[in-house]
Order: structure tokens, then C-alpha cells, then sequence
């Protein structure tokens, strides 16, 4: 089932990565930043199971926590700056 | 082999086919609040696509933050900007295109390098027991690699008052209801236990500091949602946004003065370094992502 999980990830990132380009939507574009970072953490996930070990190596877990908690702090000061050029704009 | 399914692997491509069609509806969308409806969506079903690659760690994290946090943000991008969604000139769709096709192809081939090997997992194993916890990504977490963990924690501090700085005076959204607000009164000291216990239980099994930390900011950010404030002053919150950042630094730096060198913990010290450095991180984690939400300390 590994492949399947694989082709996802890819799928993922390239579809959200053609949406961030093409959106001039800032919500939008925001949107697609957190969606090809999933992406990416399926990619870290999907290669932890792909081990002969027992258990999923617990390594790229540990990096992908450490970017999930990333990737929402990110979008919090986005989100933060975003909203300030609206109100300079207006 | 890569190439191999089995009887089961119908709840994973269905969980997979939904993920992929709640992205696409999501980035797809004209209306920007539907885009973040389908966001929600995304973020709960690819927390349940971590339980079945056999990470729950990462499906705590991401269900809380991923899904419900980055959704309420999302939800106050929306409302506070007013922008319409413009077509985008055809010569940005062409390059977006070739970019993205690019990427796919290296990808793709990439994909057929790929083996079943072991990586650095059995390395893990193999030192497990000098880490001073049982749980093998909260040993890789906090001190295996205590050092990434300790920028991470500086990154999020720094974002948080990144965001402070911006001094937004706008209100964060709320939804005056008496049933909501008595629910969220109600259940907050159970998730405050709750999630103590989730932290508690990192230094044996399935749990730490940021999933406690994840569990604590999302009942804070339901009670604020319910229009309330906390019962506490600024000079507090902000000690406790703080806490995880400092302690952490401090407990590094008192082992390098002691001769051990910095975060290396001596083993026989090492379990309750690392349930203090958890404790600290899951208060300052909480309250930053609180703050993220509320946009003011």
C-alpha cells in the first residue's frame, strides 16, 4: 500500500503547488501553502513505514511534529500580515 | 516489494481518494469560506491517513492544529479581507504548469529509486534505553535531537511576537451563544487534566508535550471562541508563553556548565530533565497558539 501513499504525496504537492502560483487570492494562496506542506509531511510519513523494522522509524515523525507545529505558527503570522495590508490598502 | 496490495487497503484508498478530493475542492473553489470548509475537512481526514501509516503522535497534532486552528485562522482571514478571487493572466497558468509538471516528472522518478531499507530506525532502538523515556519519538524529540526541538520552540515564540508586534487591534472572531459558552466553561478543567495526562504520558507511550500543548490551546481557543476572556492577566500569560523557550535554554546551559555539554543529559538526571523541559513546553505551547488565535496577550 506504500505506492499508493506515495503517488498521493506527489499528487498533493504538485496540485497545490500549480494553486499557489496561479491563486491572487492570498486566502487561497495560504490554503495551498498548508496543503502542499501536508504533501510533504505524507511524503516523511509514507517513508517512515517503508522500514523492515517492527515499528515506523521515529525519526521523521519527530521532524514532521516539529513541522506541523511550524507550519501553524507560520500561518498564524500570515494570516497576522495579511490582514495588515488589507487595512493599509484600505 | 513497492508494488503489493492487500485486502485492507480499501479503508486506505478511500481515506486517500476523500483526501485528494477534498484537496482538490478546496483549492478549486470560488468562495474562499468554502475553501476553508474543505480545509477542515482535509486536515481531519489526513489525521486519520497518520493513524493508518501507524504515527499517532502526528494525528494528535495535526486533527488540533492542522485541521481546527489553521481552520479558525482561515476563518478570520476571511472575514477581515474583502478581496476577490481574479483569474490569473494565462501566461502564470502556463509556467505554473510547466513548473508543476517538472516536479512531477522528478518526483516520479524519484519514486522508482525508492527502497524498503532501514534508515536510521534501528538506531534508534538500539540506544532507547540511555534516553531516559520509553517512547521512541518523544527520545528523538527531546534528546536525540533536543536541539531542534529547542529552535522550533524559538521559531513559534518568535512568530507569536512577530504577530504581536503587528498590534492588529481587530477582535477575533466569537459566537455569542449561552450553550456554547456554559460547554466551554464546563469542559475546560477536564481538558486541562486531559491534556496534562497526555504529556505525562509522553515519557512511556503515545502522547508529549506538543500533543498535550495542541489538546490544552484548542480547549483555550474554545472558551475564547464563546466570546469570553481568561481569567488570568497579561504578565501571566505572557510568563507562560515564555516558560517553554527559557526553561529549555536554561536547562541546556546548566548541563554545559556542569560539564556534560549543552542538552546532553547525564542518564541517570535524564527522565525528569525531560519531564520538566515537557511540562514547560506544553504550557508555552498552548498559550502561544492561544495567543495566535486571540491576536492579543
Amino acid at each position: 500500500m506504500i505506492w499508493f501513499y506515495y503517488i498521493l504525496a506527489i499528487l498533493l504537492v504538485i496540485i497545490s503547488l500549480y494553486h499557489f502560483i496561479v491563486a491572487r487570492n492570498y486566502v487561497k494562496r495560504l490554503i495551498a501553502l498548508n496543503i502542499l506542506g501536508s504533501g510533504v509531511f505524507l511524503f516523511f510519513i509514507t517513508t517512515a513505514k517503508n522500514t523492515n523494522t517492527e515499528s515506523p522509524d521515529p525519526v521523521p515523525h519527530a521532524l514532521v511534529l516539529t513541522g506541523i507545529v511550524v507550519a501553524v505558527s507560520a500561518t498564524a503570522i500570515a494570516v497576522s500580515l495579511i490582514l495588515h495590508l488589507n487595512k493599509e490598502e484600505e | 516489494m513497492l508494488w503489493q496490495t492487500g485486502k485492507k487497503d480499501m479503508l486506505d484508498l478511500a481515506l486517500g481518494l476523500m483526501l485528494f478530493i477534498s484537496a482538490l475542492l478546496s483549492l478549486h473553489s470560488k468562495d474562499t469560506m468554502k475553501s476553508g470548509v474543505f480545509f477542515i475537512i482535509f486536515g481531519f481526514l489526513s489525521g486519520l491517513i497518520w493513524v493508518r501509516l501507524e504515527a499517532p503522535d502526528v494525528a494528535l497534532v495535526e486533527i488540533i492544529l492542522g485541521s481546527a486552528i489553521t481552520g479558525l485562522l482561515i476563518f478570520k482571514l476571511v472575514k477581515g479581507s474583502k478581496q476577490k478571487d481574479l483569474k490569473a493572466f494565462t501566461f502564470t497558468r502556463l509556467w505554473a504548469g510547466f513548473i508543476s509538471f517538472l516536479i512531477l516528472i522528478f518526483m516520479l522518478f524519484h519514486l522508482t529509486t525508492i527502497e524498503r531499507q532501514d534508515r536510521i530506525a534501528s538506531l534508534v532502538f538500539e540506544n532507547l534505553h540511555k534516553s531516559g523515556v520509553d517512547s521512541a519519538v518523544n527520545a528523538v524529540l527531546l534528546n536525540f535531537r533536543g536541539y531542534d526541538t529547542l529552535l522550533e520552540v524559538g521559531v513559534i515564540t518568535l512568530a507569536i511576537f512577530g504577530l504581536l508586534s503587528l498590534g492588529l487591534k481587530r477582535e477575533a472572531y466569537y459566537w455569542d451563544n449561552p450553550l456554547l459558552k456554559g460547554f466551554s466553561r464546563l469542559s475546560l478543567p477536564f481538558i486541562v487534566f486531559f491534556s496534562l495526562y497526555i504529556t505525562y504520558l509522553g515519557t512511556f507511550s503515545v502522547g508529549g508535550a506538543f500533543q498535550g500543548g495542541a489538546l490544552l490551546a484548542g480547549g483555550l481557543v474554545l472558551f475564547a471562541l464563546a466570546g469570553q476572556a481568561l481569567p488570568l492577566k497579561a504578565s501571566i500569560i505572557y510568563i507562560f508563553t515564555m516558560a517553554g523557550l527559557g526553561v529549555f535554554s536554561l536547562i541546556g546551559l546548566l548541563y554545559a556548565l556542569l560539564g556534560y555539554g549543552f542538552l546532553t543529559y547525564p542518564l541517570e538526571l535524564s527522565t525528569i530533565s525531560i519531564m520538566i523541559i515537557e511540562l514547560s513546553i506544553w504550557i508555552s505551547t498552548a498559550f502561544l497558539l492561544y495567543t495566535a488565535y486571540s491576536g492579543k496577550l
